[in-house]
């Protein structure tokens, strides 16, 4: 059950990133509400919970697209990475010291996806400056809806 | 109890969100047909005939086939039409064609539409593939501009746009200056359209090319299969 409901929100976090990308073009790649999701998880979950989650967003992503191994999971890993770093010099439970944590692992995260698919910074500049703001607001709105899913997911881990 | 009524609400809120996204699309997506296109889908509602919108598409073919025949002699030009389908991944940018293992496609051939070039074959199947957009971050492709100074051309990092990679002829580009496949690599051939620089800056590589139009949009496209390698005899 909780484990339908983690794909169920995947899949309605893929959407999300669908039906914005036309109106937020190549910016959504920072405020992407699937990576938003997986940050949040990153957050506070177990880790095999947020392994299925990135698997989940991983592989669909590889099987509709062009996407392939490597520029999809990396930036994912790295994500992932970040939030668990940034979490032990942050409390992660604070609802605005969490944004520290949320929005530069967000940043890592598309950073890393473009150098791995053009093999330079070039062009990286002026995505991260307009995505950095969008990153905020998306965080800003996504988090309360992915706080109240928390019973839905049933983690011992949620202070909620 | 209560907690799960409010998580039950919050999945609704999102789900609201996700829709409200999806009817703010036409708001923002281009104009998905040119007039002369409009005027043949008004004649095609009121005329109730399937068969204009057949005999229009067989007529877009054959033009394709006319404007690109002369250029691509080392090709087999095969007709497709190309279908607009959104990447799951943000940063990637793709579509589908109608034809593909049938029609002896092959990833890695280059496609081409009426304005210029259109991407890359990425993957194979029956009946379809899936092409990489020319406005792809990992799409490159050699170019050449009016003054026959080559370089590499990168697509992204926004839609319909590409930057210059790598000058391999010192050069300056100017705003306004068109761009053109040089022929070298055997994807494509010579002197196809690739773009137009939109903005001149430095270091060059600043700069931005305008790709073709009409890479989000349905259209008849041409998929360039080298003759040594799979064309027809």
């Amino acid at each position: 059950m909780r484990l339908m409901w983690l794909v169920a929100i995947c899949l309605l976090a893929l959407m999300t990133t669908t039906a914005y990308r036309p109106l937020l073009d190549c910016t959504i790649a920072t405020a992407d509400p699937a990576m938003v999701l997986l940050a949040w998880l990153a957050l506070i979950d177990r880790m095999p919970r947020i392994l299925v989650a990135m698997t989940i967003i991983g592989l669909l992503r590889i099987w509709f697209g062009i996407a392939e191994i490597a520029d999809t999971f990396v930036p994912l890993l790295a994500v992932i990475v970040s939030v668990r770093l940034l979490r032990q010099y942050l409390d992660p439970y604070h609802p605005w010291k969490r944004f520290q944590i949320l929005v530069p692992a967000l940043l890592v995260g598309v950073i890393l996806q473009w150098i791995l698919l053009t093999g330079s910074l070039v062009g990286a500049g002026e995505l991260v400056l307009w995505s950095l703001l969008l990153s905020v607001v998306i965080t800003g709105l996504l988090s309360p809806i992915l706080d109240l899913m928390t019973p839905l997911l049933r983690s011992a881990r949620y202070p909620l | 109890m209560k907690r799960k009524k409010s998580a039950y609400w919050a999945v609704s809120c999102w789900l609201g969100l996700a829709l409200l996204g999806y009817g703010l699309q036409p708001l923002v997506t281009p104009r998905r047909s040119s007039d002369a296109q409009r005027l043949l889908q008004q004649r095609i509602i009121q005329k109730s005939l399937l068969i204009d919108a057949e005999n229009a598409s067989i007529v877009d073919r054959q033009l394709l086939l006319d404007l690109f025949l002369p250029e691509a002699s080392h090709f087999e030009l095969v007709p497709a039409r190309m279908i607009p389908s959104r990447d799951l991944s943000p940063l990637r940018n793709s579509a589908l064609i109608d034809r593909g293992l049938e029609s002896r496609l092959a990833p890695g051939m280059g496609v081409i539409g009426a304005q210029g070039i259109v991407g890359q074959i990425y993957q194979v199947g029956d009946g379809w593939s899936r092409i990489q957009l020319a406005d792809d971050p990992a799409f490159v492709v050699p170019f050449q501009d009016e003054q026959d100074r080559r370089g590499i051309l990168a697509g992204g990092p926004g839609r319909g746009v590409g930057y210059p990679k790598l000058r391999l002829d010192p050069m300056l580009l100017a705003q306004g200056d068109l761009l053109y496949t040089d022929g070298s690599g055997g994807v494509f051939p010579p002197s196809i359209y690739i773009g137009i620089v939109e903005q001149s800056r430095i270091p060059a590589r600043d700069s931005v090319i305008r790709l073709p139009a009409g890479l989000d949009k349905g259209q008849e496209v041409l998929v360039l299969t080298p003759l040594d390698v799979g064309g027809s005899p």
